[in-house]
């Protein structure tokens, strides 16, 4: 038994809802009429059903332990070490250091090694962006070492924002929108003094 | 789009990076269940299934690095299970190997219904051998067929996620769907 008006590729199409109105009404009505029609939609609704209620396998005990003790040992997703503030001979983790001690090092570096960013202290700037119709938004710059992956945006009725701590100072940065588009291109510069806002000139996406 | 689900799996994939193993461990409890029972039923083995599963757990966290921020983790894991699936599958031709017995979940005991659903035993016996016959011919279909098929139905995933997955454009991702269901069809009628 074969349908000779409608073809099959319509039909399944019918099935997954990608008709358009119009479209799928003049197919409802054939159906009706259509014996073949009707057997194979049923056949896809009875499978469809069959695969959605079908018992889910769950995986089996203990597997993320097994998982996680036959991960490569230190260093294996081959992650570059961060880039430490000094350069040269001495490189020291800040962290580890007490304030008294880092504040002479500070002082010494600047007379040293004559960095641009003159002081420690962080503020707190939020980059901000209206964009619509972005998945994931991400904020790369001199500031995170270019990491796209690093610092992503959290959104609220199309605007994508988030803050982050930076040392005062000249920056170059980028928003990175679903991984392809860059904002502003050519990268901006940015001079950071105090706890700012910084809107980021975006092009609609069309 | 669920953004807070993509901002958590790059947040946990950041912290692998930067050597933070609990949360490698955390992504991989996200998926483990539904990547099992998808590769299990390509699969139709246990131990394969496993074995696969667990291969492309480590391929992922290997190459976690290169992951990039437009993909959806779940999408960039299950093209690695995929691939992983097809060479096992490839190597199955010559070797002898064993498909598990139809349906037998460990956890799931097939007699026991839902007192609410007012299903017969009877309806439930015809069930599970609907289930089982449509298990075997779903695994008579080549894997170029079988692997978009479950990808839609298995686990409901729109064309564009099949067509990321597979590496195929959307229009093959639906002529393959569509003809899956047409061998199913006609092996189904054969045997019914």
């Amino acid at each position: 038994m074969e349908c000779n008006k409608i073809n099959d590729r319509l039909l399944n199409e019918y099935f997954d809802n990608e008709l358009d109105e119009k479209t799928a009404r003049v197919l409802s009505e054939h159906i009706i009429n259509c014996a073949a029609c009707g057997e194979k939609l049923a056949f896809i609704k009875g499978v469809s059903s069959l695969i959605s209620d079908s018992p889910k396998v769950s995986a089996p005990a203990g597997f993320t332990t097994r998982v996680l003790s036959n991960l490569p040992l230190s260093g294996g997703t081959g992650e570059t070490a961060p880039r430490t503030f000094f350069p040269g001979a001495i490189a020291l983790n800040l962290k580890s250091l007490s304030a008294a001690a880092g504040f002479l090092l500070v002082f010494a570096s600047v007379i040293l090694f004559g960095s641009r960013h003159y002081f420690q202290k962080n503020v707190n700037v939020t980059f901000e962006v209206a964009l619509q119709d972005a998945s994931v938004v991400t904020l790369a710059g001199d500031f995170n070492d270019w990491n796209m992956y690093n610092t992503p945006l959290n959104e609220e009725d199309g605007v994508w924002s988030v803050t982050v701590p930076i040392k005062k100072g000249k920056y170059q940065y980028s928003i990175i929108v679903d991984g392809k588009k860059w904002y502003p291109d050519p990268q901006a510069e940015i001079d950071v003094k105090r706890n700012s806002k910084i809107k980021v000139p975006a092009m609609e996406i069309i | 789009m669920n953004h807070s689900n993509e901002n958590e799996d790059l947040s946990l994939i950041r912290e692998a990076l930067e050597g933070n193993r609990d949360s490698f461990g955390a992504l991989v409890d996200k998926y483990k269940d539904a990547l099992f029972n998808f590769v299990y039923k390509l699969m139709y083995n246990r131990d394969d299934a496993m074995d696969v599963c667990q291969d492309t757990y480590l391929k992922a966290y290997t190459h976690l690095k290169e992951f990039k921020v437009e993909y959806k983790f779940s999408t960039w894991l299950y093209t690695i299970a995929i691939n992983t699936s097809r060479n096992k599958l490839k190597r199955r031709k010559f070797a002898f190997f064993s498909i598990d017995k139809p349906v037998q979940n460990d956890d799931e005991e097939i007699t026991a219904e839902p007192a609410d659903t007012a299903e017969t035993t009877e309806q439930a016996l015809l069930k599970k051998e609907k289930n089982e016959l449509l298990s075997e011919i779903i695994r008579s279909l080549s894997p170029d067929y079988r692997i978009p098929f479950l990808l839609k139905h298995e686990e409901n995933r729109s064309l564009e996620e099949i067509a990321g997955i597979t590496g195929l454009s959307t229009g093959v991702v639906k002529i393959r769907i569509h003809r899956a269901r047409n061998i199913l069809f006609k092996k189904f009628k054969e045997r019914v």
